[in-house]
């Protein structure tokens, strides 16, 4: 990636004159070839942790070279004390593409300090460019019952969160569900960690396409794995997700699991974990039983391998490699879509009701 | 768009790319300049974008003697040329080279077939794949028949575990009744839902942003009509000429070439009413009413409304080029036309007494596919009286290729004391908005054909609807005595494409 004037620092009313000056050089100067400053939207990333901001800011040529825009990072140095704001802006441009054009973009960086952020939405509005969809990557979900965070949403398109990958209590993961869901009343919430699961969804889904799909009703037990100690926040999604799609309605929590049902029959749901080399919080594999079929989903270190049983002989097993998703790959997908993402919030809908249900059993108090 | 997601819930708001499940593609005539120009470098692209399904495979079946050595070391070539990829620095090249195996017999024979059908059970056993096959014609069409027959005779095309397509490329058929043979023969050995007849404007983005941008906008669809339309000028023009291809275009010449397909698919997805759903069979019903209800053209009207023309030498650039009659492979006597305009209505309330000017040629000044929407213009001028025409009417244009994008043309005070109008543009450019220029068409078609989408391939009716409209056409060509118009290579056509428009008082939009 070209960079062009990397991280002049300009004081804040004086950004869209600087960058005025800077496109003038930069689009008259052709000896990269012809330039051209590309705008889709407007992309705000917020963070609080200096390494995750770092890696952050490596995504950021992938992001745009495919979602070109404004991007405005903003960096909350919890070790500071003045509540000032200080600003610089670069103009990058991307290497030449086929045709010899190179797409170019703007990125304005902007940091404070706890103390500043109530700055933030005053110094974020005027900054916007008009009439471009507005998202907030809100990498560390600080922005979730944040006081000038929170409120801020309301001026933007869609937020995209990145729930832990694993909740130590019940108490925990409740409390973040809520207040992401507090938040989707204010603007489109999108989390990374329930992206992530697209694999897994994909996978699940496609034995039950065409005909397979009347197999459906006839789930009577899924066994869920995941790895560490910890609950894992996608194993617990993937169990919302079935059971909202489903139509699954919660009965109780037995000595086992969790029993829920249908007009029809009871359907038995395991969510257990058990140490492995895998991150703390991914999921091992994926049972789905009927009376006669059995689905024994695994998950491969470049992909995922499902082996289909009848009467508990194995009838078929297939590899289907499916590479991890990269952050940049996944935040270039929600800038994609502009719906709100009714499966995601039925997901979790359904999960707070099973945590709560979880809760009681295990006399949690909050 | 996939039928799936109404029958499975676990499908709904799934965000994934779309992906197919495991299947083989066999490419019969791989050998030809279609796969290495356009096929494997499509397939690459979708490869590297993780697009294809695991164990997925290419089959190249053709006549000539090669191992799979040789034709991958043919397809690395079209890949450094066409998909403009850097070998050595891209690792992905061997591994998506490495998916290909060649296969080589007569299409003639039986036994290629035979042999072919044990690489399949034994790949798809050795892998514990479902059987689903996608086969693509990139032979002649002469020999589509043969193939058809031999697929047919070793069972190829149907089995009980998965799926058999086949994608067909264009012609599909010589005039009316050749089509008809064809779909004849096809339908002996495929149904309806397992051919895929392949139209590569289908494919383009800017094609297919004509839906999106009719019925996804609140503010275009109710101007769309009559009311508001003066007329509308569709255009697919091309820079070069036969390019050595003389004795094929001798068989085709550009109204089988471009406008029974490439054009009259624009024009009716252009003119097509809302479908009930975007799906394959709403979109593609709607698109064959708008064909049907092309005013019929007549004998009268054919020789009114209908031009054709011939180019001759002329200067290109600044190079000379050969006019088409000194052309390798074509013979001095040819009437042959490498230019089409022509002006039709649709009898349908929407439509009724718009006319719609379609041209396309070989030997333009320049490349360019777009169609371009005339309003009516204001009802009063207010402005003070002025000479017709000083106030130019209102243009949007759907620009296809090059330099994709939509702009609208209209009127402006220049900035002064007088009351000087001028016209501006608005313009969308692909580039600029989306940093990324538009995939291939063959990337997307590839890939709908592999989940089971037919919605940008042409149906059986739809073909039928096209040769309908111009075998009269061709018919009254092929028995008129009279001279074929002829026109200096780069310009814009014969005398008597704009005499069409004019005596209408129209012009050409100039591009």
């Amino acid at each position: 990636m070209n960079v062009k004037n990397i991280g002049i620092e300009t004081e804040l009313d004086k950004i869209e004159s600087n960058f005025k000056q800077i496109w003038e050089q930069t689009l008259t100067d052709d000896s990269n070839g012809p330039t051209v400053k590309a705008s889709s939207l407007n992309l705000i990333i917020t963070c609080h942790n200096r390494s995750n901001f770092e890696n952050i800011m490596d995504t950021i040529p992938d992001i745009t070279e495919h979602h070109p825009g404004r991007i405005i990072t903003v960096f909350i140095d919890t070790e500071r004390q003045d509540e000032t704001i200080k600003s610089s802006i670069s103009a990058f441009c991307h290497p030449p593409r086929e045709d010899g054009i190179q797409i170019c973009c703007e990125l304005i960086s902007l940091e404070t300090s706890p103390e500043g952020e109530k700055h933030l939405p005053g110094t974020l509005l005027p900054l916007l460019l008009p009439d471009l969809p507005v998202y907030l990557w809100s990498a560390d979900n600080r922005v979730l019952n944040h006081p000038n965070l929170g409120p801020f949403q309301k001026n933007i398109e869609r937020t995209i969160l990145d729930s832990p990958a694993t909740f130590a209590s019940v108490k925990d993961f409740t409390l973040f569900l809520r207040h992401t869901l507090f938040a989707a009343d204010v603007s489109k919430i999108s989390d990374l960690q329930w992206a992530r699961l697209t694999n897994w969804r994909e996978t699940i889904a496609r034995l039950f396409d065409g005909q397979s799909a009347s197999n459906l009703s006839e789930i009577s037990k899924v066994k869920i794995l995941y790895s560490g100690k910890d609950m894992s926040s996608t194993a617990y999604f993937l169990a919302g997700w079935l059971s909202s799609r489903l139509g699954w309605q919660l009965q109780e929590k037995n000595q086992t699991g969790l029993v829920f049902s249908t007009k029809d029959k009871n359907i038995e749901l395991l969510l257990n974990n058990q140490n492995s080399e895998m991150p703390a919080g991914d999921i091992i594999s994926v049972e789905i039983e009927t009376d006669t079929e059995k689905w024994i989903i695994e998950s491969l270190k470049n992909g995922i391998q499902v082996e289909q049983l009848q009467n508990n002989v194995s009838i078929n097993k297939e590899k289907w490699i499916m590479e991890s998703p990269s952050t940049s790959w996944l935040i270039g997908n929600e800038l994609d879509f502009v719906r709100a993402d009714d499966i995601y919030l039925d997901a979790v809908k359904i999960l707070l009701k099973l945590l709560d249900t979880e809760q009681r059993n295990k006399h949690e108090i909050y | 768009m996939q039928a799936q997601s109404s029958e499975n819930p676990l499908r709904k708001g799934m965000r994934l790319k779309r992906m197919p499940g495991p299947n083989t593609l066999i490419i019969l005539g791989a050998t030809g300049d279609l796969t290495r120009r356009k096929l494997v470098p499509s397939l690459f692209n979708l490869y590297e974008q993780g697009l294809l399904p695991s164990n997925f495979k290419i089959i190249a079946f053709a006549r000539r003697p090669k191992t799979t050595q040789d034709f991958v070391k043919d397809m690395e070539e079209g890949l450094i040329k066409y998909a403009k990829v850097n070998i050595e620095k891209n690792k992905n090249v061997s591994k998506f080279l490495s998916l290909i195996q060649y296969h080589m017999g007569d299409f003639t024979q039986t036994e290629p077939y035979s042999a072919l059908k044990t690489v399949l059970q034994d790949h798809e056993q050795e892998n514990n794949l479902v059987p689903n096959r996608l086969f693509y014609l990139a032979t002649p069409p002469s020999q589509y028949e043969a193939i058809i027959e031999q697929i047919g005779k070793t069972n190829l095309a149907q089995n009980d575990k998965g799926w058999t397509r086949i994608i067909i490329e264009k012609p599909f058929g010589q005039d009316l009744n050749s089509a008809l043979e064809l779909d004849q023969v096809i339908s002996k050995v495929f149904t309806e839902d397992q051919i895929y007849r392949i139209d590569h404007y289908l494919g383009k983005e800017t094609v297919q942003n004509i839906l999106v941008f009719r019925f996804a906008n609140g503010i275009f669809e109710p101007i769309w009509n009559r009311r508001y339309i003066d007329h509308v000028q569709i255009t697919v023009a091309e820079s070069i000429g036969v390019e050595g291809r003389g004795r094929f275009f001798e068989e085709t010449g550009i109204m089988r070439d471009i406008v029974q397909n490439h054009m009259l698919q624009l024009f009716s997805l252009f003119a097509m009413e809302p479908p009930s759903a975007f799906d394959a069979n709403a979109v593609r019903d709607e698109k064959v009413k708008v064909l049907k209800a092309v005013k019929e053209l007549s004998l009268n009207s054919i020789k009114q409304n209908v031009v054709r023309g011939q180019y001759a030498s002329g200067s290109m650039l600044g190079e000379t080029v050969p006019g088409y009659l000194e052309e390798d492979g074509v013979p001095d006597t040819s009437k042959t036309e490498t230019y089409v305009a022509m002006k039709l209505f649709i009898d349908n309330w929407r439509w009724a007494n718009v006319p719609f000017y379609l041209r396309a040629g070989k030997r333009m000044p320049k490349r360019v596919t777009e169609i371009a929407i005339y309003f009516k213009e204001a009802p009063l001028q207010l402005f003070g009286e002025r000479p017709e025409g000083e106030i130019p009417p209102n243009v949007l244009t759907l620009k296809i290729q090059p330099d994709e994008g939509i702009t609208l043309k209209f009127d402006s005070k220049i900035p002064g004391p007088g009351e000087t109008i001028r016209p501006v543009t608005m313009d969308f450019r692909y580039g600029t908005s989306f940093g990324d220029a538009p995939p291939d068409a063959y990337e997307r078609l590839l890939l709908d054909a592999m989940i089971g989408d037919s919605t940008l391939f042409t149906r059986s009716d739809e073909n039928k609807k096209a040769w309908e409209l111009v075998t009269p056409i061709l018919e009254y060509w092929q028995n008129s005595n009279t001279l074929v118009p002829q026109y200096t290579a780069g310009t814009w056509g014969p005398q008597e494409a704009d005499n069409l428009l004019s005596q209408d008082k129209r012009n050409w939009r100039r591009l």
